[in-house]
Parts: C-alpha cells; sequence; structure tokens
C-alpha cells in the first residue's frame, strides 16, 4: 500500500502505522467506527486532492479497497 | 449539544478549538434526532449534565424533507401551518431548557436553500422556498431578540460567507446524514468559540495595534508626517478604514493601546496633528513608544491596565515583531494580519475574541473610564505619598443590594474579574437572577466614584445563607479599582451588614488560580482565622462582633440617592 495512505489511515485511527495492512476490515480495527470512516474519507480526499463518489465509498470492504480507488483515480 | 442531524465530528473539533483559547470544555452529544425527547423528559441525561450552552442544532433540510420534496404543489395555508407548528413547539423546547438549565442557547437558524425547485419562478411564488426559510429565521431572531438566554446562531450567514456550493459534502450526507463537510464543521465550532469565550471569562479585553504600516502607510521615522499614507484616497483609505472599524471595537468596550518602536516625538505626532487621524490619543488606553521589544511594551501595558497578558491581542503588520510576541509571550492572541492593509478591517471583523454576550452601559464607557485613569495616575506622580494621593482622590463608594439592573453587570463583573477574585465563579445572568429571588442568597455590589469620574459598579459580593451562617461564596473587585483599599472598605460593610442581621459565623473561602495571588492572604490579612487549607482551596471563618477591619479613613460612604 501506498505510504501516503498508510500515514492517513493510522492517524485517522490513532494506530502504529506498522499495524496497517490491506486486508484489514472493520471487524478487525475497533476505531473503525462510521465516524471515523468519514473522518478518514475526508482526510484521504484533502491529502490526495481527489473526489471519492457515494459508489467508491460502499464498494470498500477492506483497506487495502483504497488503493485501488486511488488508483483509479490517478492519485497514486 | 443536541439535534437532528449528525454533529458527533464536533465534539472532537470543539474540544480542541477550545484547547487553543485555554478552555477545557465537557461536551454532552444528544442522541441522533433525539433532541425533543431529551429536552422535554422529565427526567433526562442532559439535564443532568447541568450544560452552561446549549446548542440546539435543528437542519432544515431534515426537519421539513416532505415540504422540500412537494413544495411547488404545497397550498400557501400549508406552507404557513407548518412554519407556525414549527416555531410553536420550537418555543415550548426553548422555555422548556430556559426553566431547567440556567446555561444560555444558541440555536441555529436555517440554511436557506440554493436553487428551489421552481427555479427563476420561486420569487414569483407567494411564498417560494427560499423565502419560507428567509421567513422561519427572520421570525426566530423576532421572537429571540430581547431574550437574554436564547442567541439565534446564524448558520446560514456562516454558510453562505464560507460557500454555499462548498458547505456541504452531498456523499456524507447520504451516507451518515451529515448535514455538513468535515471542513465546514471546524468552522462552526470556531464560531461557537465566540459565545463560549466571552461566558468563560476568556475574551481579550484589549487590541494593542503598531502604528507604521498599520494604523498607517510607511515607516513615520522615515516618509515625516506629510509622507506616510493616511486618508480619503488609495492606498491611504485602507488604514482609515481599519482606524473606523477600531472606533467600533473601543465603542462596545475594547480598550485599544499603542505598541510602536519609534521615536516616541515623530509618532505621538501623527497621532495629534495628522488631519486624517482617526484614533487621536483619548481613544487609547495606553500609549508605547520607545525603541524597547514589543513584549516588553505589551507587559508595560498589561501591568498599566491592570489586566493579564491573555487579555490582550497584538495586532501587527511585522510577521518577524508577530514571531517574536508569540514565542516570548504565548498568552497573548497574536492576530494573523495578512499583507495587504486593504484586508485589514476584514481582519478585525472576524476576530474570535472579543464578542460580548450583551453590552451594558460600562461597556459604552469603559474606554474614557481608563482615560481617567491616566489622569489619576498623573496625579499619582504629581502627590508626595501614596496616602496624600489616596486622600486627593476624594473616594465614595456606594454598597447596596443587587437589584433587576445591576444583574447583567453583576454576570459580567464574576465573567470578566480574574485577580481580585477569591473564588473565580462564573455566573451567567440566569444564575444571577436565580439568587436574586432565593432566599438563601445574598448579593451585595460596589459602586465607587472618585474626583475624575465614576468608576462604576466595580465590586460583588455573593453570600449564601443557612441559619446564622453566612458563607461568601464570590467576593470581588475589578481590576481597574484595585489598589485603594476599596476590598476592604467592601468587607468592612459587608460584615456590618452581618452584624446587623445577627449573623454568628462568616465563612469565606479562596481559591488560588494562576491570577488571583493578589487576593491569597485577603481574609487572613483581614482577621479571619484559617479553619483549612489544601491545595485547591483554603477556608476562612470570623465571628463578626469580633472584627477589627479597619475602613480606610480616605473613603466614604455615601447612600444610594447621593451617589447618583
Amino acid at each position: 500500500m501506498n505510504e501516503k495512505l498508510v500515514s492517513v489511515i493510522a492517524g485517522v485511527f490513532e494506530v502504529r502505522a506498522s499495524t496497517i495492512h490491506k486486508d484489514l476490515t472493520p471487524a478487525h480495527v475497533k476505531q473503525w467506527t462510521s465516524l471515523a470512516y468519514m473522518k478518514l474519507i475526508s482526510e484521504l480526499e484533502k491529502e490526495f486532492k481527489v473526489n471519492f463518489s457515494i459508489d467508491d465509498i460502499v464498494e470498500v470492504k477492506k483497506l487495502g479497497d483504497f488503493q485501488g480507488l486511488l488508483e483509479k483515480h490517478g492519485a497514486v | 449539544m443536541v439535534g437532528n442531524a449528525t454533529l458527533d465530528p464536533l465534539v472532537e473539533i470543539l474540544k480542541r478549538k477550545c484547547g487553543e483559547y485555554g478552555v477545557a470544555p465537557h461536551i454532552f452529544l444528544g442522541g441522533f434526532n433525539q433532541y425533543t425527547q431529551e429536552i422535554l423528559a422529565r427526567k433526562s441525561t442532559l439535564y443532568d449534565f447541568n450544560p452552561e450552552i446549549i446548542i440546539l442544532a435543528l437542519s432544515g433540510k431534515a426537519l421539513f424533507e416532505n415540504i422540500i420534496e412537494g413544495f411547488t404543489s404545497l397550498a400557501e395555508s400549508d406552507k404557513k401551518m407548518r412554519a407556525d407548528a414549527f416555531l410553536k413547539h420550537t418555543d415550548v423546547l426553548i422555555k422548556t431548557i430556559c426553566k431547567r438549565t440556567q446555561g444560555i442557547v444558541l440555536l441555529h437558524n436555517f440554511v436557506v436553500p440554493s436553487y428551489p425547485p421552481s427555479g427563476i419562478l420561486d420569487v414569483k411564488q407567494k411564498m417560494g422556498l427560499k423565502r419560507f426559510f428567509e421567513c422561519l429565521n427572520l421570525r426566530l431572531e423576532n421572537k429571540y431578540r430581547n431574550s437574554g438566554r436564547v442567541y439565534l446562531f446564524d448558520v446560514n450567514e456562516c454558510v453562505s460567507f464560507h460557500g454555499k456550493s462548498r458547505y456541504a459534502d452531498p456523499k456524507m450526507y447520504f451516507l451518515a446524514k451529515m448535514e455538513f463537510s468535515w471542513d465546514f464543521y471546524e468552522i462552526l465550532a470556531a464560531e461557537y468559540l465566540r459565545y463560549i469565550l466571552p461566558l468563560t471569562g476568556l475574551n481579550r479585553k484589549c487590541l494593542v495595534v503598531d502604528l507604521d504600516n498599520t494604523l498607517w502607510g510607511g515607516v513615520i521615522g522615515e516618509a515625516g508626517i506629510h509622507g506616510i499614507r493616511l486618508g480619503h484616497d488609495p492606498p491611504g483609505n485602507a488604514y482609515l478604514a481599519f482606524q473606523k472599524r477600531l472606533l467600533d471595537f473601543y465603542r462596545t468596550g475594547v480598550l485599544l493601546a499603542v505598541s510602536s518602536r519609534n521615536n516616541y516625538e515623530d509618532a505621538i505626532k501623527v497621532i495629534r496633528e495628522h488631519p486624517d487621524m482617526l484614533l487621536r490619543e483619548k481613544y487609547f488606553s495606553e500609549i508605547i513608544i520607545d525603541w524597547r521589544s514589543k513584549p516588553e511594551h505589551l507587559k508595560d501595558i498589561a501591568s498599566g491596565l491592570n489586566i493579564g497578558l491573555d487579555s490582550l491581542a497584538f495586532f501587527d503588520d511585522d510577521p518577524r515583531e508577530r514571531e517574536c510576541v508569540k514565542s516570548v509571550l504565548p498568552e497573548v492572541l497574536v492576530v494573523d494580519v495578512p499583507d495587504d492593509p486593504s484586508r485589514f478591517a476584514g481582519t478585525a471583523d472576524t476576530l474570535v475574541g472579543f464578542e460580548k454576550l450583551k453590552i451594558t452601559e460600562e461597556d459604552k464607557t469603559r474606554g474614557r473610564l481608563y482615560a481617567d485613569a491616566r489622569s489619576r495616575k498623573k496625579l499619582k506622580s504629581e502627590t508626595r505619598s501614596l496616602d496624600e494621593f489616596l486622600h486627593s482622590l476624594d473616594m465614595r463608594i456606594c454598597v447596596s443590594s443587587v437589584n433587576p439592573y445591576s444583574v447583567s453587570r453583576a454576570s459580567q463583573l464574576t465573567q470578566r474579574t480574574n485577580q481580585f477574585n477569591l473564588t473565580t465563579r462564573r455566573y451567567t445572568e440566569g444564575q444571577i437572577k436565580k439568587f436574586l429571588v432565593s432566599k438563601s442568597h445574598l448579593m451585595f455590589s460596589l459602586r465607587a466614584k472618585d474626583k475624575f469620574g465614576d468608576l462604576g459598579m466595580v465590586g460583588l459580593c455573593i453570600i449564601s445563607k443557612s441559619g446564622r451562617k453566612w458563607s461568601i461564596d464570590a467576593f470581588l473587585l475589578s481590576c481597574r479599582a484595585l489598589g485603594r483599599g476599596l476590598e476592604q472598605a467592601f468587607l468592612h460593610e459587608v460584615i456590618k451588614k452581618a452584624e446587623k442581621d445577627g449573623v454568628t459565623s462568616i465563612e469565606g473561602e479562596c481559591i488560588p488560580t494562576g491570577k488571583n495571588a493578589v487576593c491569597h492572604d485577603f481574609y487572613e490579612k483581614n482577621g479571619f482565622e484559617s479553619i483549612r487549607r489544601g491545595d485547591k482551596k483554603a477556608s476562612y471563618s470570623l465571628l463578626p462582633s469580633r472584627s477589627r477591619i479597619l475602613f480606610p479613613p480616605w473613603i466614604k460612604m455615601v447612600s444610594e440617592d447621593n451617589h447618583e
């Protein structure tokens, strides 16, 4: 996963970057609340200067999916 | 915070923003769309929480969803009915909050929607969609205009200022019922501070301004009085506009002061003689013009005015001076001044930290009071001994019970006074009014005048009675009245009243803060016995009949009628 992506995720969930990997789902990360999720989306949009669509968001099942999304939007 | 949309992001953001201004709030967040139940329920966690500020945030989009959708086919009578019903229901909620708390209410108004469904014909309807919300906003404003407790929070204006196309993220609304984008929650939280700071007594009292390239363009020492830019033509008109804005600050009770590194004679000549200079000497409570550093200037200004450094804000065009003050005196609020002077007035407009929940008569004349104080100081340097000086002031005081007319000043004194304040308890007008009707409380005010003018109501004492015992809940003296023995005269009168009332014991406490060192030994000095001494507070007691407190010989007591 992209390094900046990992650091934004770690920042929002307030965990160490080393604990972040692509297969993590909301079930694994107790900080992954709906509120934190909205904040994460907002931070990623700001950090990578992209605008996700509502479809993009509901498709995300695990953290690795963000890598695909950023690639799709040409941000990484 | 209660409401009908997602307010969760505000909790964390508001805590952080408050922290930047030295406030550590406890925040209660109501359940999603649970506000009616929370406000009306007999037993409610909202009231258990005992809030000082209640934010009622209602999203019009959620509240009137079905109206907005079918608006074009809605009968005019239905629109009116819905609006009336909403206002009636809201008023019940507001009245309940006011009855069951002592806090102030921030009631959000509605964001007026853009691009209504009937398009350009919206303005041809008797009540278009935009007009519908505008009318609601206006009716809310009118309804609570005279309330001392309810403030209409103008979300619509806030959204308009920052851009209606950007305040919301539609996907966040559909995904999480978030009415605002994440960035806009930040803006909202900053706006709430305008209410929180005055309520907690942490707003700024004095705005210190630089001269060169701040009040006028150019450097006086180089350009001379005829070369500086100030007047009705560009670019001097930008500086004049800024001065006009500062005059508004002065008129609402904010003190102005000058800090300039210049030759005194050069700079003061502009203030006194330049034809287009608006801010003459009389508008400044302190003027410091010399070559010492800005932090030294600011320290002198604070001690000269008897206020803390954390009551100062600093406006200087030079980023190096701003950095210097920021690092040496972190308590001072350093304004982020834009490079372009045409933006100075706008920057002053949006400053957070000078708001007031109410303008009292005191506020309108505060600047003059400090100008009087400068004359007193002049006298002080002319008279030989302190005793002589105090006698020459011809001090007259009047101690009376707080009445409905002095409630707002009493509340303001609790909120603004930091130094001579034994307990630093902050009370809203609502709380003071409650004391006023309570049988177990007494409130005394101290008014003072001297030969230079009326100092106004400068002291407050709140007593809580239980049988033959009086406990002093609050005892404070405004900083502008310090150093004349007024506190001693005031306490003397309070004890006299207690004796008359047959009181057998008066208890007082001192709660040390970082700022009230001046009054730590007040009770002991005046014959109270120490009964408990902890880190957080010390308690004292006195038998009124045994009191040997002296009434300062240079002060005269006058009755209320003579005082006016």
